[in-house]
């Protein structure tokens, strides 16, 4: 706890695009808390202990169960660093030690004992190789929402939708997960969430690989307990297997090391690749709001710049768990779309149409619709710009510069 | 490996190697895929890591049965449903004969068991008759979802390196690389011709230009006008006119006139005017099939 510093760091705070040359240097960094790489992390151990990890899918996994009534004092978990999730007693409130005020970029010191021979071979490993990583496929879709009529799988769209929508409630992580966190808390997961955003824009992942990555991390965190040095760990696998299910091309193990500035060893990434995969029991597909978000988009017919702008408030709801852990992607989806149609003037807020294709009234979205709304009125003067500058560039037509304009839903209907 | 008695090598799949093995507790045979797991590798392969989670999702008499997942930090075990054998090796063992029955039950199977990956988000992108297990019963299941993935809608770029050349479609042969449930209708269409010819392949190509050569002989070259922007594919090539020498009825002879029908619509050159699995289920074809498409 004591350990644990925040620096602004004001060289790297200026504002950075991917084709910034400077980046693979000030983006591969440490992001959260003091490391030290040479303990081993017991969770894990005693998680893993038996060789064979058998994921029956109706099995439950036994030391996921949640004790609710069994609470431990803060100073009691002797840091394994990775533990089932226990309910431990904190104020519902969180006084965030971290102020919010800090610069995206931080930089967070380092133990300089812990760079040890390993790391620094693993290092010159991954600085040959870092010439060959930008070229990747970039990210094909926002260009036409209205393809799908013409590849045929038109006739699916209602069984896929309906599929995925009972996907996303099988799926869903548990809100307010944070409180029985012992370790960590909201402002540090916005800080890895913010670098998440910046490492897929600099290896040109698919919004879909950041979205999924996302997910997996509140799905873990959401029956595992996770120590501070560990969260950096658990984001970065996170990313690492959502790019192995979704990329054609994905970044291998070592350029997800090195972005973490070789902050953990290849067989650390390998064993919480494994932890993770058991604690999601291997379901990766579940929709997030992005899924969603184009699978409407499709079928709506909404203008591209309605599309850019639900995308980039979607990208917004990421920075924060709750209160939107709380809604299905696809509520948040559908409010973004309605927000953003509101903010761009762009016809009626919430046509039959939308109802038709998602089910969902207007009224219905209002709850999220009041977080949304929020959420985009903050993202002007929020410290995280990474997602900001991200849709800030002409690939997405500049729709974070879009003024903020309130929704407001009374009843079942909108008034304008 | 306690709970399973390893009993013989069946194969190699797309990654890792195939056994046959026995429950030692329910006495039940499976088939075990191990993926060996280096240190010093990529963790799971990406294939073995999309084939768990979406054969997890996917369960259906015609998709072979994912029934349990072993990870260990060596190596990785998946556990199916044992088949008897694929289609490639009943193809061996016919003779070149084939029951006209047999071929409707098999291709309903197969178009039953694709419409539930499609309407699942699922698209296959390898059938070929080696992936098509063929159990005592005559139940026929597709299985090596080694390759497959979920697309969403609207659809990605994908990888254009997908499909075994004599499945592949002409799009794809030409560089497509947005493509959805089509992909696994052209393949089907192919191996609709193969299990009525007995087990002939279709379109054997021994490289891309000749496997589209092939493709254009028996179904005429496509023109911008059968196949706007055919031209702006990325791997597009002029080829020869060719005009179609050949009927389907010397294609595929043994096949009635509706079974013939059945087959020039999957056989399209166009991916957006390929037949889809689910309205193909519903062709003239199959009136006298019994079974109900399952939910």
């Amino acid at each position: 706890m004591n350990n644990f510093k925040i620096y602004i760091d004001d060289e790297n705070a200026h504002i950075r695009t991917a084709k910034d040359k400077d980046f693979l240097q000030a983006g591969k960094r440490p992001v959260l808390g003091q490391l030290q790489n040479t303990i081993p992390c017991d969770g894990i151990s005693n998680l893993l202990k038996n060789k064979e990890v058998h994921t029956g899918f109706t099995e439950t996994i036994k030391a996921l169960d949640i004790k609710e009534k069994e609470s431990r004092k803060f100073n009691n978990i002797k840091c394994g660093y990775l533990s089932p999730l226990k309910d431990v007693q904190k104020p519902t409130t969180h006084k965030n030690i971290e102020p919010l005020k800090v610069y995206s970029p931080i930089a967070i010191d380092v133990d300089p004992s812990s760079s040890d021979k390993e790391n620094l071979s693993l290092k010159e490993e991954s600085q040959t190789s870092e010439s060959s990583t930008p070229t990747k496929a970039s990210e094909s879709i926002p260009q036409n929402f209205t393809r799908l009529d013409i590849y045929g799988c038109y006739s699916y769209y209602d069984a896929i939708y309906k599929y995925m929508r009972k996907q996303e409630e099988q799926f869903k992580p548990k809100s307010y997960y944070m409180r029985r966190q012992p370790d960590i808390s909201y402002s540090m997961r916005t800080i890895l969430v913010d670098w998440l955003v910046e490492v897929g824009e600099e290896y040109k992942l698919h919004n879909e690989t950041l979205f999924k990555s996302v997910a997996y991390i509140d799905r873990f965190l959401s029956s595992m307990a996770v120590a501070r040095p560990k969260l950096q760990l658990l984001g970065t696998c996170a990313m690492f297997i959502a790019s192995k299910f979704e990329e054609i091309f994905p970044p291998g193990i070592e350029e997800f090391i090195y972005i973490t500035d070789d902050s953990y060893t290849t067989k650390q990434v390998l064993r919480m690749e494994r932890l993770i995969l058991k604690v999601l029991c291997f379901d990766l597909s579940s929709p997030t709001s992005y899924t969603f978000l184009l699978h409407i988009a499709a079928k709506a017919d909404l203008a591209s710049k309605v599309c850019f702008l639900a995308m980039y408030i979607c990208e917004l709801t990421l920075l924060e768990a709750d209160p939107y852990l709380e809604f299905c992607p696809s509520l948040i989806s559908c409010g973004a779309i309605a927000l953003a149609k509101r903010s761009l003037g762009s016809g009626e807020v919430w046509p039959n149409k939308l109802v038709d294709i998602t089910g969902y009234t207007l009224s219905q979205l209002a709850p999220v619709i009041n977080h949304l709304n929020e959420t985009h009125r903050k993202s002007f003067t929020l410290a995280q710009t990474a997602i900001r500058q991200k849709y800030k560039t002409a690939k997405y037509q500049h729709v974070s510069d879009v003024p903020f304009k309130p929704l407001t839903v009374r009843d079942s209907y909108a008034l304008p | 490996m306690q709970k399973y008695e390893k009993l013989e090598k069946i194969g190699e799949g797309t990654y890792g190697t195939v056994f046959k093995a026995k429950n030692r507790d329910t006495l039940e045979i499976v088939a075990l895929k191990r993926v060996r797991l280096d240190d010093d590798d990529e963790g799971v392969p990406s294939s073995a890591l999309r084939e768990i989670c979406l054969l997890k999702e996917l369960k259906h008499k015609n998709i072979v049965r994912l029934y349990d997942v072993l990870h260990s930090d060596k190596k990785l075990t998946l556990v199916f449903e044992h088949c008897d054998q694929d289609l490639k090796k009943y193809f061996d063992s016919l003779n070149g004969e084939i029951d006209l029955d047999i071929v409707k039950s098999f291709m309903f199977q197969l178009l039953r068991g694709l419409a539930f990956c499609h309407s699942h988000n699922v698209l296959h992108r390898d059938l070929k008759p080696q992936n098509l297990l063929i159990n005592k019963n005559g139940e026929l299941k597709l299985a090596d979802f080694g390759l497959a993935r979920a697309f969403g809608i609207p659809v990605k770029c994908y990888s254009a390196e997908v499909v075994t050349l004599w499945y592949r479609p002409p799009d794809v042969l030409f560089g497509a690389k947005l493509y959805t449930t089509s992909i696994d209708m052209w393949s089907a269409g192919c191996i609709f011709a193969e299990l009525a010819n007995a087990g002939r392949p279709l379109f054997p190509g021994s490289d891309v230009e000749d496997q589209l050569k092939r493709i254009f002989k028996l179904l005429g070259t496509p023109t911008e006008d059968t196949w706007p922007n055919l031209t702006h594919l990325p791997d597009y090539k002029p080829f020869p006119i060719y005009h179609p020498s050949m009927s389907f009825a010397q294609v595929v002879p043994k096949l009635n006139s509706k079974g013939r029908d059945l087959l020039q619509r999957l056989l399209v050159c166009n991916p957006s005017q390929r037949m889809g699995a689910e309205e193909a289920m519903a062709h003239l074809y199959f009136a006298d099939v019994n079974t109900k498409p399952q939910q």
